[in-house]
């Protein structure tokens, strides 16, 4: 239990910074926010103060970001300089989509990269694990924006098999989740198999054969679950990539998701949106590697010994 | 003290029928340099509550003997002649299903280190469960549980229950081994392999532990192979004892029969290679020159001839045949040591040192080094979130002097303490109340300039050679850094001392430009004299200067040690666990536990006649080479575990393991007291000079 | 030796004396292909012989003929476009990575070695850029100053320093309490000397090894932005504002957005395996641990130490 209260408590400072920066962006951009929020109305200079004391925009910075600080505990977002909106609507009405891409290629990773890699780490040098390691090695080398066009152009417009573009069904889902998934689906067969030959050389192998376990059960019951300590923080560790990899792969396949909004808004620069993306997707961050810190310490109890450095 | 290691001593066993059999035995591990045969020809059996010791160093196919039993062998090792029988079934050709049913239920295995061989991300009792539940299907959890708990209160386990939901790290190193025992054990064998399974415990918990499979041998009815490399375990707990170097067995005798007239040159090596209680120090221990050999292509030899000074050509041609010279007694030696050679000097290996060579017993006197009342505490980490950091007592309220020429040693077990009072004798750690002093003058806190001029007069050894040489650095760099780093001397200067040192310490000229990872164990710590040496200091502490050795090498290393402090006229404070070592060496003994000195005196004294209760059960948990003590060590032993320094027991701490406690012990803390001249001891109830005779 | 410990050593010394040949050959062909790429980075003239800029009447050719790539809308020679669009991607992930790799070490070295306060200041600012994806990190820097190169090396220099900053501060502290380090400071040696003739050898092996992984992530990172159209600007060539301007015209014109992406991949590929001829160069002991580091995908994680 107070593994878990010390890792919430260790990520509030974490927190608390990405609010500080997300809400000093507005004051990094070049340009009046009052101004631009009212960009083609015609609006009177007299008017633009107006919205300016409204926006808080004449007090002290520190007060400024108490202000925001105060309307993220609520809730609040700010309003999209674009539609008017309320930006936290905005963002939330797009994540579906977006949470529905990003599950898929990590599920795609997991169910390519995983098997893989412990076939390969179990017989090395075999032609199973050259093979693995060679698609492996490409697999990380092929930009997933270039393998995205290349699935497209082979099974959408040669074979006709899949949508090029969303249309909405879970069919319009698989390319866009393969060329996402696939690169993260090469570094897990790598980490995995890394790890599955070092686990069969470790000592409580040789214990756990000493005791008459089948193979079977060395793999299963000891060597996988060791192996899978490092893939699963891996996960956590690279869902921020993997988020803003779908926010690209949602642009080629044309999917409405919070990436594509977010793209637009940081060109058209409407700030509010940008910031709250960066509150939205740096929480969900902190929060995943606290689920893959409680998810590694429920399986290697040794780690919640071990607070994390720093 | 005198050792009468008679027949007469030895129990009469009644031995069940032969268990195992074992064969011309041969194994091989491919490696791409060449194949490795680790063991080559080895024949020797067990039968049913019988403890058969395989004792050898590193490198002599001990361990792979072993394992080969349940073809446990590493990547790329086989079998490849010989046989292994067990219960009129051939093991070498079993297929690996029907061998799997005898792993963990006939036949079973211990290992060496128990943290890395039990799975740190499950309970113990799962672990448990999987070893009973493999091989009684059909067993329910609650069944396997409930056998799990039985066996481990069969191995003395505290609180068996609650162990079950514990995992590997949560434990002591005693603990962990003997849940390995535990796990070993569920399916009642019939035979026990024991890998080393003492090595990496402490010396209390080491006793403890071979005392419990005494004890399970009795009432099991099992056989016991004790792979180990130390002559002390064998001879209070094997019955049998063969002795493997370079991957054949040299010599196997009953242990009485061992002990009483060796007869192969290297076990006649071994012996005369170790720093007994009863070794004179007016002699320098025979050290065997050279190293093992590599077990790769081998011609026909007596693999011992490289080393052996009784060498002659058959032995270098030809392969040794074994000869029985008495019943259960053979050997395989072309020039076996004579029975009787108690005054044919020239039969010994070990060397009278001159007197020139021996450095003044007890030194000259004057105080050097004072240790006043220092403490060290460490402030760790809570685990629970909001608590204050928990003090870690690592040192408590020590207060010694070291005597201008003496070799005074510290000796304790893990937790003692004795490696911080080192580090803090030395500078690199400050006590966190109380001083050091050198010469009178304060050291305790110093500026970098004092440091510098400190380190000209203490240096430390330390524990770890090999991350204590930078692996960038040559030898030469490595030992002349700290003139460099003090600015002292010219370039010819310092390569005319490196050159000095390196030929004083005993290493090739060559060695100069090499790296310190090309050196095996015992050339590190050469390396690491040397740097100790260069500045010139009065006082070296060496923290546990050998503990990492093979025997043979050990002995090479303290005989340097004690020639260079005749030569240098050097101060030494040895920390080490090695009760017998310190025997050997120090002048005083220094008796560390959990944080604090219990004891104080002149080794012999100490040895003798202990006077705190912990020094006179660690003295008689110590593995002693002399089997006809083995009656009376029974039960003489240290019970309990070490209780932690962050929570020390209030008054006296010794007092949770402690026959002789009382309320007093529990209120008021004994201070160190002087009785009987220097000897000086920190207990309410000292023992007497009749009460510590051994019982 | 036990024997475990011979048989080890006799595979690890067999690896080496094998591969020395195979070494050879392959750090020749290495230096070949590393000084391919810095001429196509320096002279790209040396392998072009057209303009990518020059438009032409010949446009939408399939690949072929004159035109090894084929062309585009306006006629312009693919190949030449290519061989020129190296260039923005080369120089974009290089500098990025040198930028990242001097910020990160100096910023982890202060984190290593000062006082407790300052530490816990300077990591809490690493931790927080940590927790922020590196796409996100470079958009808002360049929706904030602005598209083009240079951009791109300075949103790609801030986004992996906390990286570099991570790997160097715990790299310096697990290297202070070694024992080597604890002998120097007991000889009297001063911190500076400690700290240069005994943690700078060790760490720039970690920081070379970092390097050598960071230049292939930095190559995806750099060319991404260029394929949402914030590196250069067209007519300007470069691989990734290639590829996007092509996508449109997959069904009819494939060679428009194939030849760069496969330049992109060749290039990861190149970094990559360059990175782990750089890491048998240094340690030929090969300590595992670094080939699991890059298979990671490099400097921006932060796991705790593999146990022994």
């Amino acid at each position: 239990m107070s593994f878990v209260l010390r890792r919430l408590l260790a990520s509030i400072p974490v927190i608390i910074g990405v609010t500080i920066v997300a809400f000093l962006l507005i004051h990094l951009v070049p340009g009046d926010p009052a101004q631009a929020m009212l960009f083609g109305s015609n609006a009177s200079p007299e008017q633009i103060d107006e919205l300016r004391n409204q926006l808080g925009l004449t007090q002290p910075l520190w007060q400024q970001y108490f202000d925001f600080f105060g309307q993220l505990l609520h809730g609040d977002l700010g309003t999209s300089y674009v539609t008017h909106n309320s930006v936290a609507y905005e963002l939330v009405s797009r994540t579906p989509s977006t949470l529905a891409l990003t599950g898929t290629a990590m599920l795609v990773a997991v169910v390519i990269g995983v098997p893989l890699g412990l076939v390969a780490g179990l017989r090395p040098n075999s032609v199973v694990d050259n093979i693995a390691r060679f698609v492996s090695f490409i697999g990380v080398a092929i930009p997933y924006f270039f393998l995205a066009l290349l699935l497209v152009l082979v099974f959408a417009f040669h074979l006709n098999w899949l949508p090029a573009i969303d249309n909405g069904t879970s069919s319009g889902l698989i390319l866009p989740a393969i060329s996402l998934g696939w690169g993260y689906a090469a570094i897990l067969t790598r980490l995995i198999r890394g790890r599955v030959i070092d686990e069969y050389r470790s000592d409580y192998v040789r214990s756990a054969r000493g005791r008459g376990c089948s193979e079977l059960r060395v793999l299963l019951a000891h060597v996988f679950r060791n192996s899978s300590i490092p893939a699963v923080t891996m996960i956590g560790l690279q869902f921020g990539n993997i988020l803003t990899g779908a926010a690209v792969t949602e642009v080629i396949f044309g999917r409405a998701g919070v990436g594509s909004f977010l793209a637009t808004s940081i060109t058209s620069k409407n700030i509010p949106v940008v910031q709250g993306a960066i509150v939205l997707i740096g929480l969900s961050y902190i929060l995943i590697n606290l689920v893959v810190d409680l998810v590694v310490g429920a399986i290697d109890p040794r780690t919640q010994l071990a607070t994390a450095s720093a | 003290m005198t050792a009468t290691s008679s027949a007469a001593a030895t129990p009469t066993t009644q031995y069940g029928e032969t268990v195992l059999s074992i064969r011309d035995l041969q194994v091989e591990i491919r490696t791409p340099n060449g194949v490795v045969r680790p063991v080559d020809g080895v024949t020797f059996s067990v039968r049913a509550g019988e403890t058969v010791g395989i004792v050898g160093e590193s490198g002599s196919g001990k361990t792979m003997t072993g394992m080969s039993v349940l073809q446990l062998l590493p990547a790329g090792g086989s079998i490849v002649g010989g046989s292994i029988e067990f219960d009129g079934h051939e093991l070498t050709t079993m297929s690996l299903s029907a061998l799997r049913r005898l792993r963990g239920n006939d036949i079973a295995a211990v290992f060496q280190d128990p943290m890395t061989s039990l799975n740190p991300t499950r309970t113990i009792g799962s672990q448990l469960r999987e070893a009973y539940r493999i091989h009684r299907p059909g067993t329910s959890i609650a069944e396997a549980n409930r056998r799990a708990e039985e066996v481990l209160s069969l191995v003395r386990m505290p609180r068996p229950k609650e162990r079950l939901k514990d995992y590997p790290h949560q434990l002591s190193g005693g603990m962990r081994q003997r849940a390995m025992i535990a796990i070993a054990l569920l399916c009642e064998p019939r035979l026990l392999i024991a890998d080393e399974p003492t090595t990496a415990l402490d010396v209390s918990i080491q006793a403890q532990i071979l005392e419990l499979l005494d004890d399970l041998k009795a009432r099991l009815g099992m056989g016991i192979i004790l792979v180990t490399h130390d002559l002390g375990v064998i001879a209070g707990h094997a019955d049998k004892v063969a002795v493997m170097y370079g991957g054949r067995i040299v010599e196997e005798a009953p242990t009485a029969e061992l002990f009483a007239s060796p007869r192969h040159r290297y076990t006649q090596a071994l012996f005369e290679s170790m720093p007994t209680m009863e070794l004179d120090s007016g002699r320098a221990l025979a050290s065997i020159p050279g190293l093992p050999p590599q077990l790769i292509d081998l011609p026909p030899m007596c693999r011992f001839a490289p080393r052996c000074r009784f060498a002659s050509e058959d032995c270098r041609t030809e392969n040794p045949e074994a000869v029985e010279v008495a019943p259960g007694h053979t050997h395989s030696c072309f020039h076996p040591k004579p029975t009787d050679i108690a005054d044919a000097e020239d039969e010994h290996l070990y060397t009278v040192l001159a007197a020139e060579d021996l450095p003044t017993r007890g030194g000259t006197g004057r105080t050097l080094v004072t240790l006043d009342a220092i403490e060290k505490q460490y402030r760790i980490k809570n685990p629970s979130a909001f608590k204050p950091r928990r003090i870690l007592h690592a040192v408590s309220q020590v207060s010694l002097d070291v005597i201008e020429g003496e070799t005074l040693g510290i000796v304790g077990e893990s937790g003692s303490g004795k490696t911080t009072v080192g580090r803090m004798l030395v500078g690199l750690e400050t006590p966190t109340s109380g001083a050091v002093r050198f010469d009178g003058r304060d050291i305790s806190r110093l500026s970098r300039a004092g440091q510098q001029s400190r380190s000209g007069n203490l240096q430390l050894m330390f524990q770890d050679s090999a991350a204590a040489l930078d692996p960038r650095m040559n030898v030469a760099d490595l030992i002349t850094e700290p003139l460099a780093a003090q600015h002292l001397g010219s370039r010819s200067e310092r390569r005319a001392k490196v050159m000095e040192l390196i030929d004083a310490v005993g290493l090739p000229r060559t060695a100069a430009q090499r790296r310190a990872y090309e050196f095996s164990g015992g050339q590190r710590q050469r390396i690491a004299m040397a740097r100790a040496l260069v500045l010139r200091p009065k006082v070296v502490v060496a923290d546990e200067p050998v503990s990492a050795l093979d025997v043979s090498i050990q002995a090479q290393i303290l005989n340097l040690m004690r020639s260079l402090q005749a030569k240098y006229s050097l101060t030494y404070v040895v920390i080490s666990h090695d009760l017998s070592l310190l025997r050997y060496l120090s002048d005083r003994i220094g008796v560390m536990y959990l944080g604090k000195l219990v004891e104080l005196g002149p080794s012999a004294g100490v040895y003798a006649a202990p006077r705190h209760p912990y020094t006179a059960g660690l003295i008689a948990s110590v593995p002693i080479p002399d089997p006809g003590l083995r009656e009376h060590k029974q039960k003489a032993g240290l019970t309990g575990e070490i209780a932690s320094a962050i929570d020390p027991p209030s008054g006296c701490r010794f007092r949770t393991r402690c026959p002789l406690a009382t309320d007093l012990c529990a209120t008021e803390e004994p201070a160190l007291v002087l009785r009987d001249g220097p000897h000086a001891v920190a207990c309410h109830y000292p023992l007497t000079t009749d009460g510590a005779a051994r019982e | 030796m036990s024997t475990l410990a011979i048989a080890r050593a006799a595979r690890a010394a067999r690896r080496s004396t094998r591969s020395r040949y195979g070494r050879t050959v392959t750090s020749v062909l290495m230096v070949i292909i590393l000084l391919v790429f810095l001429l196509l980075l320096v002279h790209p003239g040396l392998f072009a012989h057209t303009s990518p800029l020059d438009n032409s009447d010949d446009s939408l050719a399939a690949p072929g003929g004159s035109h090894l790539f084929g062309t585009d809308q306006l006629g312009r020679d693919i190949y030449s476009r290519v061989i020129y669009g190296a260039r923005p991607v080369l120089a974009a992930s290089l500098g990025g990575v040198l930028l990242a790799m001097l910020a990160g070490v100096a910023i982890g070295l202060i984190g290593g070695t000062a006082p407790r306060l300052i530490r816990g200041v300077v990591m809490r600012i690493v931790d927080v850029l940590l927790a922020l994806p590196v796409l996100l990190i470079a958009l808002i820097l360049i929706a904030t100053i602005g598209a083009g190169v240079k951009s791109i090396i300075l949103a790609l220099g801030v986004a992996y320093t906390p990286g570099f900053a991570r790997v160097v501060e715990a790299s310096v502290r697990k290297l202070r309490s070694i024992e080597y380090v604890q002998a120097a400071k007991m000889f009297g040696s001063s911190g500076l000397r400690t700290a240069v003739r005994h943690l700078l050898p060790n760490l720039v092996t970690e920081v070379v090894v970092m390097v050598s992984s960071a230049v292939g992530w930095a190559v995806l990172t750099a060319t991404t932005l260029s394929f949402l159209g914030l590196g250069v600007q067209l007519p300007n060539p470069d691989w990734g504002s290639d590829l996007a301007a092509g996508a449109t015209s997959l069904s009819t014109a494939w060679w428009l957005s194939t030849f760069p992406g496969i330049a992109i991949t060749v290039t990861i590929l190149v970094a990559n395996f360059a990175g782990d001829w750089v890491m048998t160069l240094i340690d030929p002991s090969g300590r595992r641990a670094w080939t699991r580091f890059r298979a990671l995908g490099g400097l921006r994680t932060s796991l705790p130490e593999e146990k022994a």
